[in-house]
């Protein structure tokens, strides 16, 4: 579980704070998903708790065991990180690239074990990328690469994982594709996750709890179909939304036409069957 | 009133027949300079040794500064510092030369952009490269005509060819050692043919000898003074076939050349001892016979030449020169041409 | 053995079949038969039978300690331009990148110039390191060095030195002029036992590190951040590349000048072969880096009577083939 307590963090003394008193809880296993609109702090958050930058004050722990002051050794051995953006540099093959993520667990002047190898390779299983095992990861689809990444932080054998934005550079079917991918996963290894995206729909598919930030503060955090209500992605977002359910997974759609109001709430009752104003009676989030 | 008229007339030719002309020199660069003779003010950044021979110090405007370490010139002029110097080591200045407004600026011509950029600075530059004893003997020639000095120069060149004349005439004689050295040196030679021995006989047979500068097996070829003086003290220099002033060679080029004598540059960085003491030189004739020679670190663009020239072939032809006295020959030239003792310690 | 592997053992194994065959050529005409005879006496004397001939000691003395020292200073240059290629995640890089030839050449300039006590080597050595310590200074900002930065104070420091040894340049006598321009130009010429067991040795060792290290690359490789993420500690880790890579090329630079090339292309052309795991790019770089060195330096002493200054031959037989291996393999090449 990773608890994170009252962080606040600027660039420097004279810049207005970009986060400002966050705190949540990650719950092993589950899926957190911290929520929120370009520029709310959420990327900040992130690199904060991955340790590549130092928030101000405040705690950010994993079991109790104050992550802050880790080394990145240490650090790496407790928490895999997906990042969102890589540019290879050099075209190495997929194995190889997995295999990076033992780096933590490879002393300082040796090279990967068999063992780490057998690590890279079921990590590799596990993600169903073996049959490009040994594909230069320069040469494959960026849903293909994105796997790759994941995959490598499952060799990492982390009992925390962060995802920066997995799917904001692939297209609809790899984002699907990849999120099942990675509920499936934490479930399995029981792992403690946080992701970080900016599409509320997915969102609400895919997280066991949601942390909505706005202008560096939480907003809410709780299971997202409890949370995520019509006013607070207006709140949030600026956007008129309506919420509706299809299928038993709630959809959210924004309204388009902007012109009188009339016609949006025409279009919503169109729209809306099984509203998510009866939300309260009806318990519809996942399970 | 005629007298009068007359007198003015004579003036007036008078003044023209000593008047200025002008001196047309092409340097070294192939560029042709118009010099204003008499110069009033000289700035020497080379050929300073010539400036106590030339005895002009009132127009020399300025000199280098290694011009002032110079120990001929500490010698022959001690207030040597009251001559403004236009940079040390690490700066020539070519603002202070400016300053000073000389007529003229001698320098050398291995640094032809620090030419143009004098002469965009509006100064007149001569520059000089004496590649040969010849050579140096123009440049000597000009440096006197525009100093007015065309006497002391002719007379530092006749002392100097003084000393060259000895050197060939000493070389040529054939003595009785040397045709005994020849014999000897035929019965070394592993192979012999009939034309061999026939022509050791017949003719002096030259020695093999080279010239090393900054590196040890940087070795001057066939352009520069220094092939000139290997063949004045009748040496052959093995790199005379390389049309350059001097080039690196492998090691195993100079084994394959096998020199019988080596002089080393007087102001390179290692000594006779460790070419004499290094493994791979060891089958090379000179270093066998220990005939490895540093010369004494005197510059070769200067009345000096022919004491090194004469120091060369004293060590490369001792029996030749055994009753000239170094020391006697280099007190006579500097007293004739610098106007200073020798002082004995500077050479062996 | 998969055709991969067969690649790798003719890479690794190309320096000992080029240095052989060196070993044949040179301007003193020694015959196949004394080469093998001058080789074994030391390795197994040869009865008394073995004299004192100029044979043996052209070879022994003169051609080993040269081949020997060209694969040395070989080794040094394209390791260290493998290992500063990953840590810049550029393939573009070369071992003189952080000023370090610039910081020779001065050294090297004020040591003939104005220094002689000095001797070149050590001059041109302590300048090399000096330059890239300044570079690295220059680059520090809240105590960690990034690449970028640390990148543009390289190219100051270069243009800074570069400058000074300008200067020096210009106000020398020209006979000292020539010996600053031939001994930057590279050379083995005067390579000996005592160099080989002085720097070599030192060259061995510096690059120890980065051998051992090399997996590391492949991480370092993947950008600061991801490194970091991974669980390297990126400062340390990089300082150490740098460090062991600058003292091997400072070594290699005071005995031999520069040579430019190598370090840049060997590494480059090595992974277009064998793929960018450092695993194995680095040993083959090491290796191919000796075999290009010593073939370069034995056509610059045996073409003509005078030496070739060997950078010059490196250049002339390397461009054009990286020309040709560049246009082949197209985008793949650059290591996209």
């Amino acid at each position: 579980m990773i608890t994170i307590n009252n962080i606040h963090f600027s660039h420097s003394a004279t810049s207005p704070a970009v986060l400002q008193g966050i705190s949540l809880q990650a719950e092993q296993g589950h899926l957190t998903t911290i929520l929120g609109p370009n520029g709310c702090g959420k990327s900040t958050l992130f690199k904060c708790i991955a340790g590549l930058w130092k928030p101000d004050f405040g705690e950010i722990s994993f079991n109790d065991i104050n992550i802050l002051t880790l080394t990145h050794q240490q650090r790496a051995k407790l928490i895999a990180v997906v990042p969102q953006d890589h540019e290879p540099p050099f075209p190495y093959s997929v194995l190889d690239a997995v295999l990076m993520g033992r780096a933590a667990h490879v002393g300082m002047f040796a090279t990967p074990s068999r063992r780490d190898r057998q690590a890279a390779e079921s990590a590799i299983e596990e993600v169903g990328i073996s049959h490009l095992l040994h594909k230069s990861y320069t040469k494959i689809s960026g849903g293909e690469r994105q796997m790759v990444l994941v995959a490598r932080a499952l060799a990492q054998d982390a009992r925390a994982m962060l995802f920066d934005e997995p799917t904001s550079h692939l297209d609809f079917r790899n984002q699907v594709l990849v999120l099942r991918k990675i509920r499936q996963i934490i479930v399995r290894r029981s792992v403690t996750a946080i992701l970080t995206i900016h599409d509320p729909n997915a969102a609400m598919l895919f997280s066991d709890s949601v942390v909505v930030v706005k202008e560096g503060r939480v907003v809410v955090q709780g299971p997202p179909c409890e949370i995520i209500t019509e006013e607070l992605l207006h709140e949030v977002y600026g956007i008129e939304v309506v919420i509706g359910k299809i299928n038993g997974a709630m959809v959210i759609t924004p309204h388009i036409s902007s012109e009188s109001s009339d016609n949006g709430e025409e279009d919503a009752k169109i729209v809306n069957f099984d509203s998510h104003k009866n939300h309260r009676k009806r318990r519809l989030c996942l399970t | 009133m005629y007298q009068v008229i007359l007198l003015f007339f004579i003036f007036i030719t008078a003044t023209a027949a000593h008047g200025e002309t002008v001196v047309k020199y092409t340097d070294r660069l192939n560029r042709t300079v118009e010099i204003n003779t008499p110069v009033q003010r000289v700035v020497f950044i080379q050929m300073y040794e010539l400036l106590p021979a030339l005895d002009a110090w009132e127009k020399v405007a300025g000199v280098a500064e290694y011009a002032r370490r110079n120990e001929v010139i500490r010698a022959a002029k001690p207030d040597i510092d009251t001559v403004p110097s236009v940079g040390n080591g690490w700066n020539i200045n070519v603002e202070a030369i400016m300053k000073l407004e000389p007529d003229l600026v001698i320098t050398w011509a291995a640094a032809p952009k620090s030419i143009s950029f004098m002469e965009e600075k509006g100064l007149k530059t001569v520059a000089v490269y004496p590649e040969s004893i010849s050579e140096l003997y123009e440049v000597m020639q000009l440096l006197g005509r525009l100093l007015s000095s065309e006497e002391n120069m002719e007379a530092a060149k006749a002392e100097m060819e003084k000393i060259f004349s000895l050197i060939r005439d000493r070389v040529s004689r054939r003595t009785n050692h040397d045709r005994a050295s020849i014999q000897a040196d035929s019965d070394r030679v592993s192979i012999q043919t009939d034309s061999d021995r026939a022509s050791t006989r017949a003719e002096e047979k030259k020695r093999k000898m080279l010239y090393l500068t900054g590196q040890p097996n940087n070795v001057s070829c066939a352009l520069g003074v220094n092939n000139d003086l290997l063949n004045l003290i009748g040496g052959v220099n093995p790199a005379g076939g390389i049309q350059e002033r001097s080039t690196l060679v492998s090691l195993e080029q100079i084994v394959i050349w096998n020199p019988e004598v080596i002089f080393i540059w007087g102001n390179a960085g290692y000594t006779a001892e460790d070419l004499i003491d290094n493994m791979q030189w060891r089958h090379i004739r000179a270093i066998r016979e220990k005939r490895v020679y540093k010369l004494p670190d005197w510059t070769t663009w200067g009345p000096r030449l022919p004491l090194i020239a004469l120091y060369m072939a004293k060590k490369a032809s001792p029996e030749k020169f055994s009753d000239i006295d170094f020391s006697e020959v280099a007190d006579r030239l500097y007293q004739k041409v610098f106007h200073i003792p020798y002082q004995s310690e500077e050479a062996p | 053995m998969t055709r991969k592997t067969v690649i790798h053992a003719l890479v690794l194994t190309s320096p000992l079949f080029i240095a052989s065959a060196s070993l044949f050529i040179g301007a003193y005409g020694v015959s196949p038969l004394m080469v093998v005879r001058s080789l074994l006496y030391e390795l197994l004397p040869y009865g008394s039978a073995m004299a004192d001939l100029p044979e043996k000691s052209i070879i022994l003395d003169i051609r080993v300690p040269r081949v020997l020292l060209a694969a040395i200073v070989g080794v040094a240059l394209s390791g260290s331009g493998v290992t500063l290629q990953g840590v810049f995640r550029n393939p573009l890089v070369d071992p003189f990148i952080l000023g370090l030839s610039a910081g020779a050449a001065f050294g090297c300039a004020i040591s003939i110039g104005f220094f002689p006590a000095l001797p070149v080597q050590l001059s041109a050595f302590l300048f090399s390191i000096g330059s890239v310590l300044l570079a690295y200074n220059i680059a520090r900002s809240q105590g960690e060095v990034s690449r970028l930065p640390l990148i543009l104070s390289g190219v100051i420091i270069s243009a800074f030195f570069t400058a000074l040894t300008s200067i020096v340049k210009f106000l020398v006598d020209p006979h000292k002029l020539q010996n600053i321009v031939f001994w930057l130009m590279g050379s083995f010429s005067l390579a000996d036992w005592h160099t080989i067991s002085v720097s070599g040795v030192g060259i061995l060792i510096a690059l120890c590190p980065v051998y051992l290290m090399r997996w590391r690359l492949n991480v370092l490789s993947m950008g600061e951040d991801e490194a970091k993420l991974l669980g390297i500690n990126v400062m340390r880790d990089r300082l150490i590349f740098v460090v062991s890579s600058t003292i091997a090329v400072s070594l290699a630079v005071s005995v031999s000048g520069i040579i430019g090339w190598v370090g840049l292309m060997v590494p480059h052309l090595v992974r277009m072969i064998t793929g960018p795991d450092h695993r194995t790019l680095v040993p083959l770089s090491m290796a191919a880096g000796a075999a290009f060195m010593i073939f370069a330096d034995t056509v610059a002493r045996s073409i003509t009577t005078y030496e070739i200054p060997v950078g010059i031959i490196t250049a002339i037989s390397g461009a054009p083939f990286f020309i040709y291996l560049m246009k082949k393999g197209g985008k793949e090449s650059w290591g996209r």
